[in-house]
């Protein structure tokens, strides 16, 4: 028996001395750990974003709205820019690397930007009217050297009401429209204008190497790990009191809430929506507010059931907002029965106010011919970008339309598939009445890439077969109206017809939710997709 | 020994260009375009089309995939369509990462597995044995982002002592910073495979322990370390097989581990391009992964080899 009982006594002792390494391991080079990373480097902003990697930083970054908010506007300026600095009304535009601007009064397609004097690029070339001109010939002119067809690409539909530009003087550049376009300058703010210089020397490269004039310069990225960015000391704005900005691409909800509670970001993205209570209560700030986002489902307004206004506004009717928003979802969105947001300069207040009513609803389809209700399908994705929680809120609507009669088949395709349907239109094989999609709403173009009978599929989004003579009257009128007060108040009349008309079902805007540690001070949460990161400061 | 390993290297050929082709025409397949990742919602017909030619993707698939083999063969791997950034630059550093999570928690579940399977093979009835049973079955059961969210929750939220996610702290790095990121990604991305390692050896050792020549090896008087030495190589040919499978289920399973802890490796770097039909890395990373299955299958059955003269004169 002697050999067994020495074994046991090895096993042991191994044993025990792996359990002691191991607790070692964990605990002995463990203080001085997670804690102190957060407030080791005063002065630096860690961000944990929602995306799965860091954007690249090229003048239209990659990861949609979030690589813009995060990049884009950071590293670099467009003629014209977002004024983030007030939270408590829509985001304006502003000057950015234009000062100023007129629109000629004679030629309704022209018109004349003033550039900014003295300012320079990140590696000290001077911006002027060649800056701008290079930039635009780097996406609008195939035959230029410089011509970037991917990036061109993805700034898309802001390039397309540009006609030509010139050079009128060092500081002067005039742009021409296709047509009378008041919405110009909404464009322009996507277009950010890189370093010359920068371009031409690092060509293929140049993602690499980002040089433009905003508020912070780039100073290193690894993929998948981390975007650093330090203050631009010579800003010409407002320049940022932090010293420097660290981007990391968490993309699982939860683990950006264990980021923030140990203190290795100080700025998480969307945390879970349960944890905001906790969140609260251990002094975190939970920012929310409104912005231009819309959670809506796109109707086949072209066949079947849908095809009947009545039965539209049945299922606008029937979906209970308040109890989404507030059970579902804690708080993180608001009830949407129209494009726009109340208080938003295109929100109309005249316009049907679709409240929670089921009997309504069921009187409407009843008047629809359709007593007993009718089954449907809907296609919806199960992520991406700006559409939420699409499965639970999908659930959710189902639920409220089935209690009326409607019985909604839910089919759930991955973000890139369903995408790709909605471009291709309505499927011909078979019935799917609704297609869930978030789209952003941030400039007038919205109204008519989305609903005009000139947007009808397939030369446009407008996929639903929806049309209305009048409402393609008021959007002409506000695409040619360079007053602003005038043109808000067709876009409002536009709001009131399409929630009328119903050719969506409103669902939600979402609020925006983000976490930011106790100790940051000075960041304004905008009305925006969008943030100005230069009054922030850690204390 | 040359000869065996130079037949097995052989064989790489026709594997890595089955699974090429496979890849690419599953991604053709795919519902899907990589365009509508880069152009917006509301582009028109041409500007789509303008970014296709750009791509390439305008020409036929067998043309695209000449292209590619072509490329590939000349240790290209092509730019990837969304990050704009040459696929290794992209590819290799992830893969690097993987394998350093993997080892790290092969290294974890093996050695520990085998500790704890030997042990209760040889005190089936102790407490110990009994404990290790139940807790290896919920290494088995528990799934490794749930075992990895609880780990981030005790060790970095509520004591502090370890980092949540990342490779690197903020403005840190070295060695020993690397090393505390990787310990609760290797607990977590472990816990499965010691689960199995731990049950695995433990019945295969039991079952030696039956066998004649341990009696014999006992009534001859021989130490308890020389029966245990015996019992070992002739369980390993075994165990090295599942150990094989183990550490490529670790190279390849590990998207979840990766995504929870933010870690950047290649299952997180290929699952994202599915997503984004980002094909140029999702068919490259694949043909990594694969040569690394390939390679391990290879190393598996050359230490087969080694300690098996069977297997070297079959």
């Amino acid at each position: 028996m002697k050999p067994y009982s020495s074994l046991k006594k090895t096993y042991a002792i191994t044993l025990l001395l792996l359990i002691l390494c191991l607790s070692m391991v964990l605990s002995g080079c463990g203080r001085g750990g997670a804690a102190a990373e957060g407030s080791a480097a005063k002065g630096t902003l860690v961000i944990a974003m929602s995306a799965a990697n860091i954007p690249v930083p090229d003048t239209m970054p990659t990861e949609g709205y979030e690589g813009m908010r995060f990049v884009g506007y950071q590293l670099y300026d467009g003629l014209v820019k977002w004024d983030l600095t007030q939270g408590d009304k829509p985001a304006e535009l502003a000057g950015g690397l234009a000062e100023s601007w007129e629109h000629s009064n004679s030629d309704p397609t022209e018109w004349t930007f003033h550039l900014r004097q003295g300012v320079k690029f990140h590696d000290g070339t001077p911006f002027n009217a060649d800056s701008v001109i290079f930039a635009l010939d780097r996406l609008l002119k195939p035959d230029s050297p410089y011509y970037d067809a991917k990036t061109a690409g993805s700034t898309g539909s802001s390039l397309r009401f540009i006609a030509k530009y010139a050079k009128a003087d060092e500081n002067t550049v005039r742009i021409y429209t296709n047509g009378p376009y008041s919405f110009l300058l909404y464009d322009l703010a996507s277009i950010l204008i890189p370093s010359p210089e920068a371009v031409k020397k690092y060509g293929g490269d140049y993602a690499n190497h980002p040089t433009g004039t905003g508020p912070f310069k780039f100073v290193s990225m690894k993929q998948g790990q981390e975007l650093v960015m330090d203050k631009n000391d010579k800003y010409w704005g407002t320049v940022p009191k932090l010293d420097r900005v660290v981007l990391r691409p968490i993309s699982d909800p939860s683990a950006r809430l264990a980021a923030i509670q140990s203190g290795e970001v100080n700025w998480a993205e969307i945390p879970p929506t349960e944890s905001i209570e906790q969140l609260k209560s251990m002094g975190f700030q939970v920012l929310t507010n409104t912005y231009p986002h819309i959670w809506p489902y796109v109707l086949n307004t072209a066949d079947g059931p849908w095809k009947d206004k009545k039965v539209r506004q049945a299922a606008n009717y029937a979906i209970d907002r308040e109890g989404m928003s507030a059970d579902l979802l804690g708080g993180a969105s608001i009830p949407a029965t129209q494009l726009m947001y109340k208080g938003h300069a295109w929100y109309s207040s005249d316009a049907e106010p679709y409240a929670y009513d089921p009997d309504k609803a069921k009187k409407l389809l009843a008047e629809a011919g359709y007593p007993n209700g009718f089954s449907t399908t809907f296609l919806v994705p199960t992520s991406g970008s700006g559409n939420m929680w699409p499965v639970q809120m999908n659930e959710y609507v189902q639920k409220d339309l089935k209690a009326v009669g409607i019985d909604v088949k839910i089919e759930s395709i991955e973000w890139q598939s369903l995408l790709t349907q909605y471009l291709q239109g309505f499927p011909k094989d078979k019935e799917v009445g609704a297609i869930n999609i978030s789209l952003p709403t941030i400039a007038p173009n919205s109204f008519p890439n989305f609903f005009s009978s000139a947007a009808l599929f397939p030369k446009g989004l407008n996929i639903g077969g929806y049309s209305n003579p009048e409402l393609d009257r008021i959007l002409n009128e506000a695409q040619t109206s360079f007053d602003a007060g005038k043109r808000d108040a067709l876009l409002k009349q536009a709001s009131a017809i399409i929630a009328e008309d119903a050719p969506w079902i409103f669902v939600v805007h979402d609020l925006n939710l983000r976490v930011l540690a106790p100790d940051i001070h000075g960041f304004v949460q905008p009305q925006s997709w969008f943030a100005d990161l230069t009054g922030i400061s850690i204390e | 020994m040359v000869a065996f390993i130079s037949k097995r290297l052989l064989l790489f050929i026709p594997t890595l260009f089955g699974v090429s082709v496979i890849v690419f025409l599953m991604l053709q397949m795919v519902p899907g375009d990589p365009v509508n990742t880069i152009v917006p919602a509301d582009a028109t017909e041409e500007e789509r089309m303008r970014v296709t030619r750009e791509l390439g993707l305008d020409k036929p698939i067998y043309v695209q995939f000449i292209y590619w083999l072509v490329h590939m063969f000349q240790g290209d791997m092509g730019t990837s369509i969304i990050k704009r950034l040459p696929v290794s630059e992209l590819l290799l550093p992830a893969v690097g990462n993987t394998l350093l999570l993997a080892a790290a928690s092969a290294a974890v579940s093996f050695g520990l597995g085998l500790a704890i399977g030997v042990y209760s093979a040889y005190r089936p009835k102790s407490w110990a044995a009994s404990l290790f049973n139940v807790l290896g079955l919920a290494g088995i059961g528990m799934p490794n982002f749930w075992a990895a969210l609880i780990l981030i929750g005790i060790f970095s939220v509520s004591l502090g002592w370890l980092p949540s996610s990342g490779m690197q702290s903020i403005g840190g790095g070295g060695l020993l910073d690397t090393f505390r990121h990787l310990i609760l990604p290797t607990i977590a991305a472990s816990l499965t495979t010691l689960g199995v390692m731990t049950r695995m050896v433990r019945s295969t050792i039991a079952g030696l322990l039956q066998q004649d020549f341990v009696f014999a090896l006992q009534a001859k008087g021989a130490p308890a370390g020389k029966v245990l030495r015996h019992v070992l190589k002739n369980g390993m040919p075994t165990i090295l097989t599942v150990a094989g499978l183990q550490f490529g289920y670790l190279i390849g399973g590990s998207v979840l581990v990766e995504t929870v802890f933010a870690w950047p490796g290649i299952g997180q770097l290929i699952y994202q391009a599915i997503g984004q039909r980002d094909f140029p890395i999702v068919q490259s990373g694949v043909l990594v992964v694969a040569v690394a299955f390939v390679l391990i299958n290879l190393a598996v059955d050359s230490l087969h080899a080694v300690l098996d003269p069977r297997v070297r004169h079959s």
